[in-house]
């Protein structure tokens, strides 16, 4: 049997949800309460039918009934006695039943979050319209005249005509009428507003939306009042506003205000000059520092130049210097080796001398004239030998000769073979027997520098040195390899190395001076220098052929002077005297003696003498008696030059040889002034002297009247 | 004792709950009280020498947050829609719920209440639309919760034609 639905709903309200104050109706079919039960006394609703009053039930269930649905809910019900509930009403068969419940906890947290919600939705519905409000005319007319603002709005022809309803204070101004019966425009009337206006509308076609203020715009009225203004210029919702607005103060205030409104402009155009003024001093001080930077990079630039030039003349003048102190150097070897080689010469000329004096008498004696013969050229190669060593300290001047280049190379050789290493060998392919113009000495040092340098090449790794000498023609298409040449015969020496080579990029450097790869104290840097000032001076040239790691060549090129036999010397013999009577003075005994015998054997008779005093006093006194006088340079007492012009005083025509073992004795003008006949080199051969002798005496007897 | 139900809609804050107790209570509060789900009051009134029971459902205002719940409409003898004058917008939505209403539980007596006539220089309703409104059949009154003109026209008015159908 099922239990009846009163003790359903009681268990419900009463049991189950004891704690959320629940109350039940049952309800007929008319809508009459049947019954009620649970919590009502805690829900505050009084019981059906106990009170004269409508229940709240009652009220709450009017229109309700009949559902057209099993059962109905319902959510914050506020019932006439304040009491908030939730509600299910729900069908019984023919009946209903309804269950209450307490919300009012529900209703109050439902009630603030949508109060908020609401608020909220009220403020921006009124921002809304507040914004909406702002298009309309009459809103802006309104605001315009109750901000005593006068507002003009540019029309469809881009004039700015008065809108709205002007402010009281438009009727001050001067024009007035005409401008608020619209003969006259704003802008036409008012200078400075046509001015802004103007301004305003540039930044608009620039900046569409940008509103500005015009600043202090000052007009006088009809009374001369000063009356001022300020404009805005808005472009707002498409329309583009003028808005000017007029405040009146007090004159007082207002003077004031235009005063220091005029004092701020004063200030302003003043600071505004000074502004100016101080953009033209920088200006211009900008272009004075341009100008001044410009004249200091140019002085720096030509400072660094200059640094640069006196770098390189003190590079220069170091050079200078170092070759200063090399020739000073080579000064002193050559005062060295002139004073060495004044008394050496004595010497050889006492061998030379004697050894011809004996070669002469050993005629039947073969063995001893081989003997005599190879003495005699031992000596003339020590003679030879000293005149290279006075040339080479340029004490003596060069002398051109016609050499045979290849005896010259062949004695070069023979001196190198005593001085270069064994591993270096060396190979002559000497085929050429022509002559040369040039000095024996200089042609010496030329072949020899070659030949250093190229076994200095060698030196560490060994190799062959090759000298090669043959006759060649140059034609006019030779000498785009050999410039400064003229087409002709030459002779060719190749000296060829198989050392190092010579790199590309200092190739064209070689024969400057002083260009050396050589260490500081190993090189001078002069050798291929003077090899190319010889060649050039000698009308010839220097070539080079060098591969790195195969070896260099160079080539000399110098004329062929004639053919060998054109030069070839003949066989001659002295030339003999004809007991003509020499005066014969040298403070060296044993030079007098030798040259006593000489001449003697030339065919002279000889006084000599051994101080030049008595020589003097010996020619004074008897000079007449002399045919030539051969003397020497060197003397003590009276030097040569000096014996040879107090002879020359007491006979003018007497011809005199000077001798020197020394050549800067005395110089070629000196001898001039003086009257020398001829000035011997110590040595001097038996040839020489003959032939020396014979030529002074030949020409005194061709003077007039001797 | 004849019982009539009546229910008030309307937007949020538009008076509908300070109309009520205008009419029910004369009093109103400047301090507006949001109403979740309905708020019943009772009164009585005379219409047509007939004493009458008005069940007055004031339900909460519709919004973007929440919607009359129609079922609540059940047995309503009449409406009274409110809009607030110094909102626009309030009209519409008072005639959109006009509208669903009809369409739930079939055309009934209704008044329109244009509230907030205190405001009356604030507000954004066009008197030409109402006029119009008006000669299309429309019973519009425009009232003041705030000092009471014209409430207590709008509930009797009502309740005369709830009487007379």
């Amino acid at each position: 049997m099922q239990p009846p639905i009163t003790s359903i709903l009681d268990k419900i309200c009463l049991e189950i949800f004891k704690g959320h104050r629940l109350a039940y109706f049952l309800i007929n079919s008319s809508g009459t309460i049947v019954q009620s039960g649970g919590n009502l006394s805690q829900l505050n609703i009084p019981t059906p039918g106990k009170t004269d009053k409508i229940s709240d039930i009652i009220i709450f269930m009017e229109g309700i009934l009949p559902l057209k649905e099993k059962s109905m809910d319902f959510s914050c019900i506020k019932l006439p006695s304040d009491i908030c509930v939730d509600a299910l009403l729900f069908q019984i068969e023919k009946d209903y039943g309804l269950i209450i419940w307490d919300s009012t906890q529900k209703e109050d947290y439902l009630t603030q979050t949508q109060q908020k919600c609401n608020e909220l939705s009220l403020l921006i519905e009124g921002q809304k319209n507040r914004m909406t409000r702002l298009h309309d005319d009459a809103f802006f007319g309104d605001l315009f005249q109750a901000l005593n603002f006068a507002v003009l709005e540019m029309n469809a022809h881009g004039h700015f005509v008065l809108t709205g309803t002007p402010p009281a204070w438009v009727q001050h101004i001067p024009q007035s009428a005409r401008i608020l019966s619209g003969m006259a425009y704003p802008e036409d009337e008012f200078s400075f507003l046509g001015n802004f206006i103007q301004e305003a509308k540039s930044q608009w076609s620039k900046h569409q939306n940008e509103s500005f203020k015009s600043g202090l715009w000052i007009e006088k009225d009809e009374t001369g009042k000063e009356l001022f203004f300020e404009a805005t210029a808005v472009h707002i919702y498409g329309r583009k506003l003028i808005i000017i607005s007029h405040d009146l103060h007090h004159p007082m205030e207002t003077n004031a205000i235009i005063q220091k409104g005029r004092e701020l402009a004063l200030s302003f155009h003043s600071l505004k000059r000074s502004g100016r003024k101080l953009k033209d001093m920088h200006d211009e001080l900008e272009i004075r520092v341009k100008e001044r930077t410009k004249d200091l990079e140019e002085a720096n630039l030509k400072l660094a130049n200059e640094l640069k030039e006196r770098k390189k003349v003190e590079k220069e003048r170091e050079e200078i210097s170092k070759l200063l102190r090399q020739s000073q150097k080579m000064e002193a070897i050559g005062t060295l080796a002139g004073g060495i080689s004044h008394d050496f010469n004595n010497i050889l000329a006492a061998i030379i001398g004697f050894t011809e004096l004996s070669l002469a008498e050993t005629k039947d004696n073969p063995l001893l004239k081989d003997r005599l013969e190879k003495t005699l050229s031992a000596s003339n190669r020590a003679k030879e030998l000293v005149r290279q060593i006075l040339t080479f300290s340029h004490q003596t001047e060069y002398e051109k000769k016609p050499l045979k280049l290849k005896q010259i190379v062949t004695e070069v050789l023979t001196l190198l073979q005593t001085s270069i290493p064994a591993n270096i060998h060396i190979e002559k392919d000497l085929k050429s027997n022509a002559y040369i113009l040039a000095d024996q000495t200089q042609m010496h040092q030329v072949i020899m520098n070659l030949c250093t340098n190229a076994w200095h090449s060698m030196r560490e790794t060994g190799g062959t040195l090759c000298l090669k000498l043959k006759d060649t023609v140059i034609s006019s298409k030779d000498l785009f390899n050999l410039p400064g040449l003229i087409p002709g015969r030459y002779l060719m020496l190749s000296v060829q190395d198989s050392g190092c080579g010579i790199k590309p990029d200092i190739i064209e450097k070689i024969f400057d001076p002083y260009f050396t790869t050589k260490d500081k104290d190993k090189g001078t840097g002069l050798g291929l220098s003077i090899v190319h000032g010889i060649v050039t001076k000698l009308n010839g040239a220097v070539t080079l052929d060098s591969q790195i790691g195969k070896g260099s060549k160079f080539s000399i090129y110098l004329p062929v002077f004639a053919t060998p036999d054109e030069i070839k010397p003949a066989k001659e013999l002295p030339p003999l005297g004809n007991n003509e009577t020499i005066l014969f003075v040298d403070d060296e005994p044993f030079q007098n003696e030798m040259a006593e015998q000489i001449l003697n054997r030339l065919g002279y008779q000889v006084v000599t003498c051994n101080d030049s005093v008595e020589a003097l006093d010996l020619f004074t006194h008897k000079k007449d008696r002399f045919d030539l006088v051969i003397t020497d340079m060197a003397m003590p007492k009276i030097t040569g030059d000096q014996l040879s012009e107090k002879i020359l005083e007491l006979r003018p025509d007497i011809p005199i040889l000077l001798c020197s073992g020394y050549s800067d004795d005395i110089s070629p003008e000196r001898l001039e002034k003086i009257g020398i006949t001829q000035y011997l080199m110590k040595p001097v051969s038996m040839m020489e002297l003959a032939k020396a002798v014979h030529e002074a005496l030949q020409k005194t007897r061709k003077k007039p009247g001797l | 004792m004849i019982k009539k139900k009546i229910c008030l809609l309307g937007a949020f804050a538009v008076g509908k709950t300070s109309l009520v107790q205008r009419y029910v209570h004369s009093i109103f509060s400047e301090k507006y009280h949001t109403t979740v789900g309905v708020r019943i009051e009772k009164t009585q009134v005379r219409a047509n020498d007939t004493d009458v029971d008005l069940i007055i459902w004031d339900l909460h205002g519709e919004d973007d947050f929440q919607h009359v719940r129609l079922s609540y409409l059940k047995g309503s003898s009449g409406c009274i829609y409110v809009a607030d004058g110094t909102r626009e917008k309030t009209l519409m939505t008072a005639l959109n719920l006009k509208e669903i209403a009809e369409n739930t539980i079939g055309e009934i007596p209704c008044v329109l209440v244009i509230n907030k006539l205190d405001l009356k220089d604030q507000w954004e309703i066009d008197p030409l639309v109402l006029d119009d409104m008006k000669r299309n059949g429309m019973m519009i009154f425009q009232t003041s919760a705030k000092t009471g003109e014209v409430v207590q026209q709008a509930f009797q008015l009502l309740t005369r034609k709830m009487m007379e159908k």
